[in-house]
């Protein structure tokens, strides 16, 4: 086997050249708060840890990733992909799987109109104003599947990429592959309102170095811990001035241990995060119009539009990887029209992310990818849909994506992908591509053998790149 | 770069697909998979699947047909094949479906529609998947060549080798170190500093810092013996379990819940008991060969004396409960889950395999076949620690009355039929008057409260919390009484208080003599197709469905030193005492390496084997092998003692090194795998926060010689898996998930702005600060005393020097105040990396 040696010893010697070079410690590009640097000695928690990461593999088309993470599964056939022949029939004449939950056979048309939008025709329901007139850019893709039925399984598959054992997250793999750019922000931002049921998978790093986790913001207004400064900022300065004395003091005579400069440094970071965090997280420095734009003061889209211009600023900042998730709000089993108000909390806000981006012109470079753990039945649970696995749709746009593009399609009733299937691995693996990365070379030796984002799976979708 | 994975993609590799027939057999598999095999599974299993019924039934399948392989169900059973491709009325089992000449399945017949699945699977030629080949037939195992890897052969007694340098060597284990080094041409690193070696050696057994008497003791102690008196104090300090026990819980996943409940120190998960177990063990020197066989087998090991319930040997089996209940909607499927669990603490934290990579085919890598891991999966199949009812998601552990003997049952059934007629009296009487039993039971609950003298500085403080609580309530009954007018005495009350007071003392009796644990017991989980003790079959592909053959009980061929029979032949039991037997054998290859290498990676910071839980051909080779089979054979013939390996191992010229390189052992040997100097190290997140309250603790009660109880240690704070405490997480705390053999040495910037901005180590600064001005002496000898109470030394004269300047600066930024200025330097003398790490 070929001997690599590990990144984080890559990593110090490359902290210590640049030390070196520059008398200053710049900080690093790695890590969870992107410019700290991980000085664990072994990273991995196992002891095994060959890792074979030399990013980018190839020219990447996106620098980040938003991902709009529609919590609970929206329904494509209220929102996407019209199917008339729903309501032709009284029960679904297509054999249903062997897998399903409490959903029936009856077909429950949606009550919603559809049309086409944009010179590209794309399909959307009336309840997504917003988002109709950017059909144009959108690359639609109604032939997702996943391989889970329940939330919890669906949503460690599409975050982690196994929806059965715990594995790092997709934002963990791209930290641990490219770093961030963010030079005093976390690189991957989890947005939520609570931990949901698999918890701190969803954002984790499992057995990949601890810097490369997630960092949780649920509260919008206490982003990160320990930021608020309880004494003047010239008493700190000065402390952080004593400081350097007492480790520069310390150091001397063991100038080899890269930790200790480590240590220095994220003294360094955490001090500018003081400053860097509360400002990129003050959406009070927005403009009005901007505030207007994403509905931020409307009570129903609010909430969602906070979340969604953060994204915006994080990217901007350099960011690699925002979750923006909207907690379970479509998982409605009991009230198809319930769909409405998940609609109304998030279409204003999704467009203006997206018509924000274009005009500040991080389009090109900011992927952003809409859609939640699965879709719903076409058939009836009481008045609602049941979660639905077999074939649902999501949307991409930007960052190297096809505009006004739509992919794969469900059969006649919406039930099942039919044409051009795309599993999460080939999300993933879609993902992973536009960034720069290979998804079968990015891999990580732990217990015993290699592990990866895509499992033996995955196929960039080629078709849907520009 | 070999890339592989345990992928499950081997398919239908068993199918004919020389028959032109494809799409019809694309056709037929499919309908196999979704309508063919369901059926067969949940209506054929139970008599004519392998195993299925359990044990010895499994061996005579009803009318002498399986139809659990293609194979099987072609060739069919006593009436003749139930299966033939392509011709429905020659295939028996149509005819059983229809209820023509057989009728099945007994309980009722099936839909037409799907005999109507049968008939078609049949036309399109019946194919099927289930290829018996695809179990793991043939033993892959080579013995020859397994035991030619160093770890699969038992430790062998080396002779200590020459070196040149003979001065340097105090123990054998020089010898080893210093015969490597010499050959590449370095030399050791100079010895510590008895002032950095006192700290080393005070955080290394009982992760906390010397006090300030202890540090001075051994400083000015001129003998040679000084340092082993040392040892001694230390080994035998009650904070070493502390310290110990918890690199152990690292290894075993320790919780105190999963997701079926939240963790606090109420303790419903029952894992307390084990950890305090296992900080007794180490305290007590529990010989390592015992505290493995308890943890396998404490409950079918002897108590002694005879009439007693062996307590700690079913406390100590509470090991296998620990892990995360993986909630599926079948019995099976979760129990094979959990075992894999077990199987992985067996494997990694016992032996420093990787077993569970044996869970669904043969282990690419080491010699482990699949059917070997069924063979021990078979033991913990087995036993039981968790109880599953028929469709239940919601697991039970185990809760066992222990009762010593049939006396004290008899004073318990006693006692029990009292408390339960004084519950009643005391609930009726609560019906009838709720508010001033209120009262009254608050009122009890107070004076209870104020007569409990506190153990320690957390207790006292929950106290406080408690009687506060109270009195607010009593205050707030008491206006409702005026104001809403019940009567605060009524008369039936009168003998209300000391009927529950006696009612509470019954109760707490009882409490003690039923301890809840989690305990493994013998005999199969409740609720699940496992009916007696028994031999299990392989689970094709790791499928729970899909049975293989029957793998008998026993321990994988590569590690056993004689040909021994299946566990059915030596014993009625589950076979896990034979299994503890077997690690503990002093000829075991592994048991012995797989602990020494630990204590060695927790007082070097690195293994002598890297991968201290993967000693497999994909674990890192030792970089000193002799060395640790020395070492191996020292720790069985000290009796298996823990601390005397220690005091071993912490007596050498090796572990006394410093830290600072020498000559050209930086630019040869950067890693240090030659072990020409010691590694440094950041404190662990528990022995941080029990520093900081050491540090809390001295600048209230005693500047430089206070410590902290062993109960207000980190140890004791609730371990969650779900939620996870922020303090140990942020500091590369155990990760209840994992078995964590190495912790991670993060530095990160949330980590800097804990220490930087963090009201808790602000409050430590202050503290600490203040009681230094408190002192009338001059700023010198403050100085002195800061760095006695934080780095546990005094300063040296340049850093006095640049102390009275730092700490002149800060009271400039200070505008002069004292108090604040002293806070300030102590405050960055607790950020600094000389606080952080051990030298």
């Amino acid at each position: 086997m070929e001997h690599r040696e590990p990144l984080s010893q890559m990593l110090n010697r490359r902290e210590l050249l640049r030390r070196t070079a520059t008398g200053v410690p710049l900080t690093a590009l790695y890590g969870l708060l992107a410019s700290e640097s991980v000085a664990a000695k072994d990273p991995a928690r196992d002891g095994s840890s060959e890792t074979t990461v030399s990013p980018p593999h190839h020219t990447p088309r996106a620098k980040s990733v938003i991902f709009l993470f529609m919590g609970g599964g929206p329904s494509q056939v209220d929102l996407f992909d019209p199917k008339p022949e729903i309501a032709k029939h009284k029960t679904i004449p297509i054999e249903l799987p062997h897998i399903k939950r409490d959903a029936t056979a009856n077909c429950m048309p949606s009550p919603y109109t559809f049309r086409r939008h944009g010179e590209s025709g794309i399909w959307m329901s009336e309840l997504l104003p917003h988002l109709a007139p950017l059909a144009d850019e959108l690359c639609v893709i109604r032939s997702m599947t996943c391989d889970h039925i329940e939330h919890s399984g669906a949503l460690k598959q599409f975050l982690t990429g196994d929806g059965f054992f715990p594995r790092p997250s997709i934002g963990a793999w791209i930290l641990y592959g490219l770093g961030s750019e963010a030079e005093d922000l976390p690189g991957f931002v989890f947005i939520d309102r609570q931990v949901n049921a698999p918890g701190k998978q969803l954002y984790g790093s499992r057995f990949l170095p601890v810097a490369y986790e997630g960092t949780f913001i649920r509260d919008l207004g206490r982003p990160v811990d320990n930021l608020e400064l309880l004494v003047p900022g010239r008493v700190q300065s000065n402390k952080l001035d004593l400081l350097r004395h007492l480790n520069e003091k310390y150091r001397r005579g063991r100038e080899e241990d890269s930790r200790l400069d480590a240590r220095i440094a994220s003294y360094e970071l955490a001090f500018r995060m003081q400053t860097a965090a509360p400002q990129a997280f003050d959406l009070s420095q927005e403009s009005a119009a901007t505030h207007k734009l994403y509905g931020i003061g409307e009570k129903i889209t609010d909430d969602y539009a906070r979340k969604c211009l953060l994204a915006r600023r994080l990217v901007e900042r350099g960011v690699r990887f925002v979750v923006v998730n909207i907690d379970n709000q479509w998982d409605h089993h009991a009230e198809v029209r319930d769909h409405e108000k998940s609609a109304a909390a998030t279409d204003q806000p999704v467009a203006a992310l997206l018509k924000d981006l274009r005009s500040r012109g991080l389009l090109d470079e900011t992927l952003v990818v809409w859609g939640g753990e699965f879709g719903r039945t076409p058939t009836a649970q009481s008045k609602g849909r049941d979660h639905h696995p077999y074939g649902f749709t999501m949307w991409m746009v930007g960052g190297g994506m096809k505009r006004g593009v739509t992919h794969g399609a469900t059969d006649d009733f919406g039930f099942f992908a039919v044409e051009d299937k795309v599993h999460v691995h080939d999300l993933h693996a879609t993902i992973l591509h536009l960034l720069g990365i290979d998804h079968q070379r990015l891999t990580y030796s732990y217990s015993g053998r290699d592990f990866r984002l895509t499992d033996v799976a995955g196929n960039v979708l080629h078709d849907l790149l520009v | 770069m070999r890339v592989f994975f345990c992928a499950m993609c081997f398919l239908f590799c068993g199918v004919d697909s020389s028959q032109a027939r494809d799409k019809d057999i694309e056709k037929g598999l499919e309908l196999f998979e979704r309508k063919i095999r369901p059926v067969l599974v949940t209506h054929c299993s139970k008599c004519h699947f392998r195993g299925s019924a359990g044990g010895a039934k499994a061996r005579s399948p009803k009318g002498g047909l399986l139809l659990d392989s293609r194979a099987d169900a072609r060739r069919g059973g006593d009436s003749g094949p139930a299966v033939v491709p392509g011709d429905v009325e020659a295939s028996l089992i149509v005819d059983a479906l229809r209820y023509e000449t057989f009728k099945m399945p007994p309980s009722g017949q099936l839909p037409a529609s799907v005999v109507a699945d049968f008939v078609r699977w049949i036309e399109l030629g019946a194919p099927d998947p289930r290829d018996g080949a695809e179990e793991s037939a043939v033993e892959a195992v080579d013995l020859t060549n397994a035991r030619d890897f160093w770890a699969f052969a038992a430790p062998r007694f080396v002779p200590e080798p020459a070196v040149q340098n003979v001065n340097w060597p105090r123990d054998p284990i020089d010898r080893f170190v210093l015969t490597k080094l010499e050959a590449a041409g370095l030399q050791p690193a100079a010895a510590a500093s008895r002032e950095t070696l006192i700290r080393r050696a005070t955080y290394d057994l009982t992760g906390l810092p010397p006090t300030r008497a202890e540090a001075e003791e051994f400083v000015d102690d001129p003998s040679p013996q000084a340092f082993e008196r040392v040892l001694d104090r230390l080994l035998e300090s009650p904070h070493f379990g502390v310290r110990w026990g918890r690199h152990w819980l690292d290894n075993v996943r320790y919780a105190q819940d999963d997701h079926t409940c939240c963790a606090t120190n109420h303790d419903k998960f029952n894992a307390n008991e084990y950890r305090d177990w296992v900080v007794r063990a180490f305290n007590e020197d529990l010989p390592y060969d015992e505290f493995v066989r308890l943890q396998v087998a404490g409950d079918l090991l002897p108590p002694n004396p005879p009439d007693t319930i062996h307590a700690d040997g079913l406390t100590a089996t509470g090991i296998w409960g620990l892990g995360h209940l993986p909630n599926e909607n079948e019995a099976e499927k979760s129990l094979a889950d959990f075992v894999d669990d077990q199987i992985d603490v067996l494997g990694r934290t016992f032996l420093g395999l990787t077993l569970s990579c044996a869970r669904c085919h043969d282990h690419k890598f080491d010699p482990i076949s699949q059917s070997e891991y069924y063979a021990l999966a078979g033991i913990f199949h087995s036993s039981h620690i968790v109880r599953f009812g028929p469709r239940q998601r919601v697991k039970i552990r185990i809760r066992r009355p222990v009762v010593r003997n049939a006396s004290e049952q008899a004073a318990y059934d006693a006692m029990k039929a009292n408390l339960d007629e004084l519950e009643s009296k005391v609930k009726a009487l609560e019906k009838k008057h709720p508010k001033a039993t209120e009262l009254k039971n608050k009122l009890r609950r107070l004076a209870a409260a104020k007569k409990r003298s506190p153990k320690n500085y957390r207790e006292r403080e929950e106290i406080k919390r408690i009687v506060e609580h109270l009195l607010g309530e009593e205050k707030a009954l008491l206006a409702e009484s005026k104001k809403d007018g019940w009567d605060l005495e009524p008369k039936e009350l009168d003998r209300f208080d000391s009927i529950a007071r006696v009612r509470d003392a019954l109760r707490s009796t009882l409490g003690d003599m039923y301890p809840l644990r989690m305990v493994m017991q013998e005999g199969p989980p409740v609720g699940t197709r496992f009916e007696a003790i028994g031999d299990m079959h392989i689970y094709v592909r790791g499928n729970h469905r899909n049975f293989g053959r029957l793998a008998p009980r026993r321990f994988p061929v590569a590690l056993t030193w004689r040909d021994e029979a299946p566990l059915s032949e030596r014993t009625q039991g589950s076979g896990r005492l034979e299994l503890a037997e077997w690690i503990t054998d002093s000829r075991h290859p592994l048991t012995a390496r797989v602990i020494v290498n630990r204590l060695w990676q927790h007082l070097f910071g690195v293994g002598i084997v890297e991968t201290p839980s993967n000693f497999g051909r994909m674990g890192r080779r030792p970089s000193h092998p002799k060395l640790l089979d020395h070492l191996a054979l020292r720790l069985i013939r000290s009796g298996w003692s823990i601390k005397k390996t220690l005091r071993m191992i912490m007596r050498s010229q090796t572990y006394q090194q410093s830290t600072l390189p020498l000559g050209r052992a930086l630019e040869e040997d950067p890693e240090n795998r030659l072990l020409g100097r010691m590694n440094r190290r950041r404190l662990n997140a528990e022995a941080l926060r029990d520093s900081l309250l050491v540090l809390v603790e001295r600048a209230r009660v005693d500047a430089t010689g206070a410590s902290i109880l062993p109960n207000d240690r980190s140890l004791y704070l609730p371990v969650s898996r779900t939620k996870v405490d922020p303090f140990l997480a942020l500091f590369d705390g155990a990760d209840a998930r994992e078995l964590i053999a190495k912790r991670a040495e993060s530095t990160s910037a949330p980590q800097s702005l804990f220490l930087l901005n963090n009201p808790f180590i602000l409050h430590v600064a202050n503290e600490v600060g203040a009681s230094v001005v408190r002192r009338e002496i001059e700023d010198g000898d403050r100085l002195h005393l800061a760095y006695e109470m934080v780095y546990s030394r005094i300063p040296r004269d340049d850093e006095y020097k640049l102390g009275l300047l730092l700490l002149k600066q800060a009271r400039e930024a200070r505008e002069g105040d004292d108090i604040k200025a002293w806070a300030d330097f102590c405050h960055v003398l607790v950020c600094s990396n000389e606080f952080l790490h051990i030298d």
